[in-house]
């Protein structure tokens, strides 16, 4: 019980959310490179 | 410097310095002083860990990167996130089981006390000499432009660091770093929008982004399979996660920070939470760099960032002639960025598409006419370090920001400077005491006396880095400087712990005879084509070492069997 995370009840959807973000973050600057070069 | 300024920076120092003594007061003994009290939550060491990454060298170097070169740098985190994940499931579950006040302990529970006291080693020498850097690197900075004298201004930041971390141990690192992390991140945001706020009053932010996207500043993510460009999206998700793996996972400086968590769950929240912010954080850094530059489209950049080696020629004709030549083609660069705004506004192609190669045009004239103010200043002083890309931000910063401001984000720097320096003080006290010192030159003595052994180990490293950083000398530019250092190490040392955690069946022998040759492998490559080759592609020999450790340590685990067998 204790060595659950406060939020996303497991470890493994917690580093999914953690994977996720930073997939969305790089999404972000092939964006931007795309856009602005 | 104005005396608001002076006030805004020793103000935030010893209040930083005096809050954390105030808050670890308190006796302490071995244990406590060295990993300390284990009772953080994991904001406290998520911003610990951020802070012991966070260099004054990241802010002087990563800016200078981003002005010069654009935001490709990023793709040097990629692997960072993925690398905080990983050692969250793996490694922290098995430092926790083991109760280890160092990462080398285990290796001792897995193999023997040699592979041990060999990685410990390894670490001590890597990270003394990247203590040294990352004091000097700053002093050098700071005392050039301002006026300072260099050894005073290293002895200042060392002194001040080791004051603190002898008498506040782990824990005064720790509660420093936060309050620290919090000036970092505030400066750098207030840096960020002032230099949105002194575009001129007819150039909007999303002008100036293009204007940047246009002359090659924000190209993040490089696809390209270039083994000579450093920096590429490959580059940075396989060799840096195998960095940032070794870094966090089996770097005493990194490991010591996340080992003092309450639980298990707040020091893996605290590892997520620097794998969220971290590269959000480096872009930040990297954008206030390209802000830098577009400031520079609109008002011009000095000719040579280093004043003191403009002094050296400035009386000279040649470069009165070259002055001359750099204000005219910014004048004319000037009006074509213009020209290039307008084709923005009117969404007309071809004045982007002519304004656009006049610039770049003007930029390489520019960069020529530098060239030669460079190699004049040579001429003048064969010692002088030409190399002027980390100087950018701070006479940025020296030159075009109010008073009160300076004071802010010289404070930023300084804060960087000591809280990296902390808490790698602390690791290198903590790995000699623990790994050495009580392990193997003098067992069973009292608690009293390895926590007077303790604080005198902190000094005599304090002394040993102020040494080191006296010795160095800008190469090259600083944050790839303390990268390379990093990577000539960390990929034997992560191997080492990869067989350990994940191949049962090799021995202590065959895996510390593997690293003693890769290490050698890997130094050799690096005497042979790394040293001063500025293209050198670092990255790589982070998974080369460690694959090559793995790799090694099997086929003689072999050999070894088949050595005993025949036997």
């Amino acid at each position: 019980m204790e060595d659950k995370p406060p939020i996303f009840s497991t470890w493994e959807r917690m580093y999914v959310f953690v994977l996720c973000f930073h997939a969305i973050l790089l999404t972000a600057f092939y964006v931007i490179t795309k856009i602005l070069s | 410097m104005h005396y608001i300024d002076w006030t805004i920076l020793i103000g935030s120092l010893v209040f930083i310095t005096a809050y954390g003594l105030w808050k670890t007061r308190g006796k302490q003994d071995m244990h406590t002083y060295l990993v300390g009290h284990k009772d953080l939550k994991w904001w406290t060491i998520g911003l610990s860990i951020m802070a012991t990454q966070a260099s004054a060298i990241t802010f002087l170097s990563t800016t200078g990167q981003g002005y010069e070169s654009g935001m490709g740098f990023a793709q040097f985190y990629i692997g960072l996130p993925i690398a905080m994940v990983i050692l969250s499931t793996f490694f922290l579950p098995i430092y926790y089981r083991l109760n280890v006040m160092t990462a080398y302990q285990y290796l001792e529970q897995r193999f023997d006390l040699r592979l041990r006291s060999f990685t410990a080693f390894l670490f001590l020498v890597q990270r003394g000499m990247g203590a040294g850097l990352t004091i000097s690197a700053p002093a050098i900075v700071l005392s050039t432009l301002l006026g300072w004298d260099w050894v005073a201004t290293n002895l200042f930041l060392g002194t001040f660091v080791i004051v603190y971390t002898v008498f506040g141990g782990s824990d005064a690192v720790s509660v420093t770093q936060q309050q620290q992390m919090i000036i970092i991140m505030g400066g750098l945001l207030f840096a960020f929008a002032l230099m949105i706020a002194r575009l001129p009053p007819d150039v909007s932010f999303l002008d100036a982004a293009h204007v940047a996207g246009k002359l090659n500043k924000t190209n993040i993510l490089d696809f390209s399979f270039d083994w000579k460009n450093k920096y590429t999206f490959w580059s940075g998700i396989l060799g840096g996660t195998f960095l940032f793996l070794s870094y966090f996972g089996t770097d005493q400086s990194q490991v010591q920070r996340y080992l003092s968590g309450k639980t298990i769950v707040e020091s893996r929240l605290g590892l997520l939470f620097n794998g969220l912010l971290k590269v959000p954080m480096q872009f930040l850094v990297l954008m206030v760099g390209v802000m830098m530059f577009i400031f520079y489209q609109f008002n011009r950049a000095p000719i040579h960032f280093n004043e003191k080696n403009v002094a050296k020629i400035a009386q000279t004709d040649h470069f009165k002639q070259l002055d001359n030549q750099y204000q005219q083609v910014f004048e004319a660069k000037k009006v074509a960025v213009y020209q290039m705004i307008d084709g923005f506004h009117q969404k007309n192609d071809d004045i982007i598409k002519n304004s656009q190669l006049k610039v770049l045009d003007y930029q390489q004239q520019e960069q020529k006419i530098r060239t030669e103010v460079k190699n004049s200043i040579k001429a003048a002083d064969k010692g002088a370090e030409t190399n002027d890309r980390d100087y950018t931000f701070i006479t940025f910063v020296m030159q075009n920001l109010p008073v009160g401001v300076i004071g802010i984000l010289l404070a930023v720097i300084f804060a960087a400077a000591m809280s990296s320096t902390a808490a790698e003080l602390n690791a290198l006290a903590t790995t000699t005491i623990v790994d050495f010192y009580q392990r193997q030159i003098a067992p069973n003595r009292t608690d009293a006396h390895y926590m007077i052994a303790s604080q005198w180990f902190t000094i005599g490293w304090g002394i040993l880095i102020m040494g080191f950083a006296m010795g160095f000398a800008l190469f090259q530019n600083l944050i790839e400087a303390v990268n390379t250092i990093g990577s000539l190490f960390y990929g034997t040392i992560l191997g080492i712990f990869a067989v350990g955690f994940f191949l049962k069946n090799i021995g202590a022998r065959a895996t510390f005879w593997a690293a003693v040759i890769c290490e050698s492998v890997i130094l050799l490559v690096y005497l042979k084509y790394g040293l001063g080759n500025k293209d050198f592609p670092f990255l790589w020999l982070n998974p080369a070492g460690a694959f090559l450790t793995v790799g090694l340590s099997f086929v003689m685990q072999q050999l070894f069997k088949k050595r005993i067998e025949l036997g």
